[in-house]
């Protein structure tokens, strides 16, 4: 029986690259796609997430934009964190991102908790990824996935970052002190999440 | 560019763009000529002798022959001058990105750049006892480098030291521009002088031959100079050092094809090739009437458009050709000078069209993107540099199952060790940490690689994803100790369950019409725990395999999720559709295989 069952997932994929004879289809690539939305408004959607996210982070961060990658139905906006993010504090940053998101009604897919690099990973109720992870020197990074929608053209978000823009080269690793955030101990009052 | 003297501020004004769009021109005068020499020696010349005979046709033909001659010289120089800025303006950006960081430095130390690119720095530190905080002061900028440590070396102050080499690299970056730019010059003077190529043309015998044969002149004492049969290290050093700096340009102008695809030529200078080659190669393809060359097209019209636009990290275009289903190797990321650098091999179905231009360049790049999160020393490539299986292949079966053998994998492979023999090579870190990646039919492709003879040149670590097996049955015998294998394999790919290689082809055939019922029961087997043999040997995923598997998300399940038959197969390195996977992937990529988030063996 088991044998049996095997054979049938073979069988499937065959069956259904027959099936889309003449597509040139790579495997695997060809998802369904939304029919309300295209590129740009899924960029539009993922920048009002990160937009909801980065303001509901108290205290501030600075933050700028990383680089906005599309594929043929799918689009990725990030952000880097520019306020360094203490060793001490890094439990204290996801957590308040995490209560923050799900207060939005985001399901929390996955987390990493990693010592070094910790990350979480959620998702919204349409569809949209969000993770948060920490990198190289205390750094933070903010991506919002889309779901596969309609191809577009996609314009560079319009939100100002709260420092310096970056775009066009290398982000440097954080160059920003916060008092709380940058704290390398965990004495002092805890955030708050509005 | 040509200046009495170049300043940092002028380098910092250049505007490369315009001299990117002045080589354009070129480029047009250039096809132009090439598109009116066709016309007159393939189709004027070629009529008038087929029809007309007589003293007054054979004088028509011989004007006509030197007219294409002609035509010829301004497409050969216009071409050469063309290259020259390209390369103008592509060194000149370098220099001065290197400025523009070292600028950028400056400003967040609060230091002062002056004029004449000395650097001025405020007190700092602790001077010896009862001296007070050592004063600031100017740092001159050197540009060749020192052997006898400068007072700011030395000093007590600690800005003193970091000025000093922010201004030897300001007057490191002028000083190459001002190099370049007085090579460039002398290339371009050079250029308008030359018209030996005139010779030539008394080997144009006959008038229907057109520019191959120039070029079948120069195979003779260029192409034939080639180290085809060389070490990828051997070649570097024929680049460096077995040639002139007249010879490489030649090289350059005359066979990009060859030069941007050749293992062990620094990655700047095959990006510089390949992007000349692209011109000249969509030109050949928009000439050749076939589906297989229209698609090739589009795909590399794609590839000069996000060449163009630019983008971060850089990339460079290491791979370039339209044999077979098309070639493209682009790297995000200089993985010359980059400490780690990953090449992935894409599988089933891919070729070189629109479809790998827009998704599997995204691969790329959101690798680097993610391994650059971990260490910013991170390069990224996508290596097409192989025929993989295509899919569907008409409306044959044996077509498809044709995907399963070893064949291709065992081609690319040889080819793919080269190419990583170059980059071991190239790469100028003594530690440089690489990765192989193999997707679907790619990580049978990098099984193969592993298993030739020496391995897959100084690669450090190897990551399977979606793999239907990798030839072999143990993470050990890839032969860079299992611990350095790592495996993704979505619960929901159907591509990482697929039964073992000889039993299904001839049930395959018959029981098509039973995927109706998988839809409902063919869950359920797609997690059999058990049964460990896939399609090429051991489920790399499995405990008895024993690589490292890291967390992916399951992906959408076979058709009843609404996504057709494979749908979770894409997923990996997408950050769209598995950021968990994504980010695993650059951790290891960038050297940091400890903070991966693994899952249990199936």
């Amino acid at each position: 029986m088991r044998l049996c069952g095997k054979y049938l997932v073979a069988v499937a994929v065959m069956g259904a690259l027959l099936a889309g004879c003449g597509q040139g289809a790579h495997l695997g690539a060809e998802n369904e796609k939304r029919s309300n939305m295209d590129l740009q408004g899924a960029a539009s959607r993922a920048d009002g997430i990160l937009d909801a996210t980065v303001s509901a982070i108290e205290p501030e961060i600075k933050w700028a934009h990383g680089v906005t990658t599309a594929g043929s139905c799918d689009v990725t906006r990030r952000r880097v964190v520019m306020t360094f993010i203490s060793e001490a504090r890094r439990g204290s940053f996801l957590g308040v991102v995490e209560r923050f998101w799900l207060d939005s009604n985001y399901v929390v897919k996955s987390v990493n908790s990693s010592k070094k690099f910790p990350a979480i990973y959620a998702q919204s109720a349409d569809g949209f990824g969000i993770s948060l992870s920490i990198g190289d020197k205390g750094q933070a990074f903010f991506e919002v996935d889309s779901p596969c929608v309609e191809g577009s053209a996609v314009a560079e978000p319009t939100t100002k970052p709260n420092g310096p823009d970056y775009r066009g080269g290398p982000i440097p690793r954080p160059n920003v002190r916060s008092d709380f955030w940058s704290a390398e101990s965990s004495g002092q009052p805890s955030p708050s999440a509005p | 560019v040509s200046a009495e003297t170049l300043t940092w501020q002028r380098l910092r004004e250049v505007r490369c763009s315009e001299l990117e769009d002045a080589a354009d021109g070129w480029g047009k005068a250039s096809n132009g000529a090439d598109g009116a020499r066709r016309r007159v020696q393939g189709q004027m010349l070629a009529r008038i002798e087929a029809s007309q005979r007589g003293e007054a046709a054979q004088a028509a033909g011989a004007r006509l022959r030197v007219l294409g001659g002609d035509f010829q010289y301004i497409y050969t120089e216009c071409g050469l001058v063309r290259t020259t800025l390209n390369g103008l303006a592509h060194d000149l950006r370098a220099q001065q990105r290197a400025l523009l960081g070292a600028l950028d430095d400056a400003r967040s130390l609060r230091f002062t750049v002056n004029d004449d690119g000395s650097v001025s720095y405020p007190e700092a530190g602790e001077g010896a006892a009862g001296t007070g905080t050592p004063a600031g002061g100017t740092a001159p900028g050197a540009a060749d480098f020192r052997f006898l440590l400068s007072p700011e070396q030395t000093s007590p102050n600690p800005n003193a030291a970091k000025a000093q080499e922010i201004a030897d690299r300001i007057a490191r970056a002028v000083a190459e521009a001002a190099e370049i730019d007085a090579r460039c010059v002398a290339a371009l003077r050079k250029l308008t002088a030359r018209d030996g190529l005139r010779v030539t043309t008394a080997d144009w015998k006959d008038a229907s031959g057109d520019a191959t044969r120039v070029r079948a002149l120069a195979d003779d004492y260029l192409k034939d100079a080639i180290p085809w049969d060389k070490s990828p290290a051997e070649r570097k050093a024929w680049w460096f050092f077995g040639l002139t700096q007249e010879q490489r340009e030649e090289y350059l102008a005359v066979y990009p094809d060859q030069i941007g695809n050749l293992d062990g030529i620094p990655a700047e200078v095959r990006d510089r090739a390949n992007r000349d080659n692209l011109s000249l190669l969509m030109g050949k393809l928009a000439g050749e009437d076939d589906e297989r060359a229209r698609t090739q097209l589009a795909g590399l019209r794609s590839i000069d458009r996000q060449l163009r636009a630019g983008s971060e990290p850089p990339m460079y275009l290491l791979g370039i050709g339209d044999e077979g289903n098309g070639r493209a190797i682009v790297s995000y990321g200089n993985p010359d000078t980059a400490r780690n650098v990953s090449a992935y091999v894409p599988g089933l179905g891919t070729a070189l069209d629109e479809e790998f231009a827009a998704n599997d360049l995204k691969r790329a790049r959101d690798t680097a993107w993610a391994a650059q999160k971990y260490d910013a020393s991170s390069a990224a490539i996508v290596w097409l540099g192989y025929d993989a299986p295509q899919l569907p292949d008409g409306d044959s079966l044996m077509g498809n199952v044709a995907v399963m053998s070893t064949e291709r994998a065992e081609a690319g492979a040889l080819a793919y060790n080269r190419f990583m023999g170059g980059l071991a090579a190239t790469n100028e870190n003594e530690d440089v940490h690489l990765t192989a990646i193999g997707h679907s039919y790619g990580s049978r492709t990098v099984g193969a690689a592993a298993v030739e003879e020496g391995g897959i040149p100084g690669v450090n670590d190897i990551i399977l994803v979606g793999s239907p097996g990798v030839g072999v049955d143990r993470a050990e015998d890839l032969g860079i100790g299992k611990e350095h294998v790592f495996v993704g394999a979505a619960d929901n790919d159907p591509v990482t369950h697929l039964p073992s290689g000889g039993r299904s082809v001839e049930g395959a055939a018959v029981a098509i019409p039973v995927v109706g019922p998988f839809i409902s029961d063919g869950v359920a087997a797609l997690a059999d725990p058990e049964d460990d043999d896939l399609w090429f040997g051991k489920d790399p995923a499995s405990e008895a395999f024993g690589a490292r598997r890291f967390e992916v998300d399951d992906g959408p399940r076979p058709f009843v999720d609404g996504e057709g038959a494979t749908p979770a197969h894409s997923n990996y390195f997408s950050p769209v559709r598995d950021p968990v996977s994504t980010d695993n992937i650059g951790q290891i990529v960038s050297g940091h295989p400890g903070e991966i988030k693994s899952e249990e063996w199936r």
